[in-house]
């Protein structure tokens, strides 16, 4: 994970919010402003990569056992 | 919203089709380590993507920055040690960098690319683990009897091996699958070893009350005798589900994976690989896979303060008890009454009862659920 690109971006935050959401990235354990800005990002925009990589095949495979043991009609 | 497996991506080191046959005869010509079943059990969770985002047994690195710092060495949370532990004698001649053939009794399971032989202070690793070198504690004894060193590599999974209730064991892919279909955003786990009563039902409906499914998700594998057998769990479920929960709210589905006693660390061990399974919450007891006196109460909650950054959220419900005053299954944090108004429900009173083919009481056990329990014929393990 070390390994991935980063890249420097400038952004405008009101200063309030900004002292507020420094103060609250420390308060829940990040080392700085910048990992809790990632951590948050993270979970809004990245979602759902793993079925992305899922083929139409194994799809219908995975269904078809949740079919046969009665978890999907 | 469906979370994302823990680190990103889910793993799969399943081989299948013309590279699982080439790999299969490949396997044959390389050195054999023969594995527990209990090292057999991590393979099959590294490959299906349980332990993502491990792909194969710890290096030294991961597993010391685990030991000390409860996070990988990338610093993603990660609490119990994923290892391999081999003899120095059936490692000799074996260089970093070689591939071997992990066999469980006849079966190839799978391939490891040695990547780090290191050696392991047991001791230490208890200490951090299980806070006890107490050998009455089942996790420190068990550590005590492993080898000498550890191997660190990348697995690759052959042939899956035997287990309880195969036809109920569904893996992460396929349960977010299933939720997906199900169109379920919010999912709570519930982790269990053990046969339901009303206070298990109590928890999973104050946390299913917000949520928009269950995933009961009993721990299959390894048991001691006097625990309750696999399919006996299940059979009381099906029918607690069947008379008391409503339609399309739960899944019961078993996960095969190793149980260490080691208390809070094992929470949020917990915590994470239902993560792993596309659960947003999970339930966490006040002595969440706890033994005898080894962790303080409240312990298992507490640590959970140390990852802002898991991933998924635990639900601390207190223990149920019922209260005659307040007329039902109720909490410390509901009800005002004294002690001498309840009746807290035991887990080896109910045993007791069972054992002797007797139905527990009913502000204690669904009719239903020890019914099933008892029809099973022998529901401990011998
Ligand atoms: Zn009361």
């Amino acid at each position: 994970m070390a390994s991935e690109d980063k890249v420097r971006v400038e952004v405008l935050l009101p200063k309030e919010l900004y002292e507020k959401a420094v103060e609250r990235g420390r308060e829940a354990g990040f080392n700085s402003f910048n990992e809790f800005l990632t951590f948050l990002l993270e979970q809004i925009v990245e979602e759902e990569e793993t079925e992305a990589s899922l083929s139409p095949e194994d799809e219908e495979r995975i269904k078809e056992r949740l079919r046969s043991l009665g978890y999907i009609d | 919203m469906i979370p994302k497996p823990h680190g990103g991506k889910l793993v799969n080191r399943v081989v299948t089709g013309e590279k699982r046959d080439r790999l299969v005869l490949e396997a044959e010509e390389l050195p054999v380590l023969s594995i527990s079943y209990e090292r057999a059990v991590d393979v099959v969770d590294i490959a299906h993507g349980v332990f993502s985002p491990l792909e194969g047994f710890m290096v030294q690195s991961d597993y010391l920055s685990v030991l000390h710092d409860m996070r990988l060495s990338n610093d993603l949370p990660w609490t119990i040690p994923v290892v391999l532990d081999v003899d120095p004698d059936e490692i000799s001649g074996i260089k970093e960098g070689d591939y071997v053939a992990l066999k469980h009794g006849e079966t190839i399971v799978a391939v490891v690319r040695i990547d780090e032989i290191y050696g392991w202070d047991k001791r230490e690793y208890a200490e951090h683990i299980y806070k006890t070198l107490d050998l009455r504690h089942p996790g420190v004894a068990k550590t005590m009897k492993r080898k000498e060193l550890l191997v660190g590599g990348l697995v690759d999974l052959l042939n899956e091996i035997e287990y309880p209730v195969k036809h109920r064991v569904l893996w992460p892919i396929e349960t977010r699958v299933l939720f997906r279909e199900k169109k379920w955003e919010r999912i709570v786990a519930f982790q269990t070893r053990n046969v339901p009563h009303l206070g298990h039902e109590y928890v999973q409906k104050a946390a299913l009350t917000f949520a928009d499914g269950l995933l009961i998700h009993p721990l299959i594998g390894w048991k001691k005798p006097g625990d309750y057998r696999d399919e006996v769990i299940f059979m009381a479920y099906e029918a607690l589900i069947k008379h008391y929960y409503p339609r399309d709210t739960v899944v019961l589905a078993g996960l095969l994976m190793n149980m260490h006693y080691a208390g809070p660390r094992e929470a949020v061990h917990h915590a994470i690989v239902r993560k792993n399974f596309g659960c947003t919450h999970i339930i966490i007891g006040r002595d969440h896979a706890g033994v005898g006196n080894y962790y303080a109460p409240y312990e298992a909650w507490t640590i959970f303060n140390e990852f802002p950054d898991l991933g998924i959220t635990p639900l601390f419900i207190r223990e149920a008890f019922y209260c005659k005053k307040c007329g039902g299954m109720v909490n410390e944090k509901v009800c005002p009454h004294g002690e001498e108004h309840r009746i807290r429900i035991s887990g080896t009173a109910i045993r007791d009862m069972l054992r002797r083919g007797k139905t527990p009481p009913e502000y204690v056990m669904r009719p239903e659920v020890a019914r099933a329990v008892i029809e099973a014929g022998n529901p401990f393990i011998e």
